[in-house]
């Protein structure tokens, strides 16, 4: 396999493999999300929160994948495939910045889960239960 | 890459999961308590745990990848032994960084919950 043709192919493998793996995150934390939030009085929030679970998941790891450049102090792109070397370097770095990212994401989804659930604790019994909150 | 430089790499690999198992062992029955009695909500506290463990892991595989071995087989044994270590500092570093994360948070969860409960 020459050079051109690995950068294709690794490019496109790395990238679908960061939607699995943001795919594999989100099937990890999806049931015992939903089992939490079936339990907030506002069922709007709790809707929201659960459309938006995989889409907070699947675009941290695109933009890990994405946030590599191949590109550095204006290489061309012959100097680029030179070396196979430089180019499993970089896709490593896109593993890496996948990893990262999603891991921050995971993060930031305890902290969202968090204030949920404090502010629906805050007010329990002004919420009808399948009412959206006004 | 050189069968050299994969070796090198799986031993970092595995050094950082081992290290995130370790975390993990030492952590998750006595996280678990405390999520229990903190948020009294079964799928709440599946989803801090699975949410932690996955941190973890996703901490262990960048600190790993993102090490790249690039050497030849005339190269030193302590060339790869400083790599793997580079890579471990790394993988420790990210480990670090989320266990301070995830202490802040759970610490407000907990405070703030109990506050909640006891009113």
């Amino acid at each position: 396999m020459s050079n051109e043709q690995y950068l294709i192919v690794s490019y496109f493998f790395v990238g679908g493999l960061s939607i699995v793996i943001g795919m594999a995150a989100y099937a990890c934390l999806r049931r015992p999300l939903a089992g939490l939030v079936r339990a907030f009085p506002n069922r709007n929030l709790a809707s929201v929160i659960r459309k938006l679970f995989p889409a907070g998941l699947l675009l941290p790891a695109l933009a890990g994948f994405l946030s590599v450049s191949y590109r550095s102090c204006d290489e061309s792109y012959e100097a680029i495939i030179a070396d196979r070397a430089y180019l499993v370097g970089k896709n490593q770095a896109q593993l890496s910045a996948i990893c990262l990212f999603l891991m921050l994401a995971v993060l930031s989804w305890g902290i969202v889960v968090l204030l949920s659930l404090v502010s629906q604790l805050r007010r329990p019994g002004r919420a009808g239960d399948g009412e959206p909150n006004r | 890459m050189s069968a050299h430089n994969l070796t090198g790499f799986v031993i970092l690999l595995a050094l950082s999961l081992i290290l995130t198992f370790t975390i993990w062992a030492l952590v998750s029955k006595s996280l678990q308590g405390l999520l229990n009695q903190a948020l009294k909500l079964p799928d709440g506290t599946t989803f801090y745990l699975r949410s932690f463990l996955i941190g973890l892991l996703l901490a262990a595989f960048a600190g790993a990848l993102g090490t790249t071995f690039n050497f030849k087989p005339s190269d030193p044994f302590m060339e790869y032994v400083w790599k793997v270590a580079a890579g471990l500092h790394e993988a420790c570093e990210l480990c670090l960084g989320l266990l301070l994360g995830y202490l802040v948070l759970v610490t407000i969860l907990v405070a703030v919950l109990r506050a909640k409960h006891e009113q």
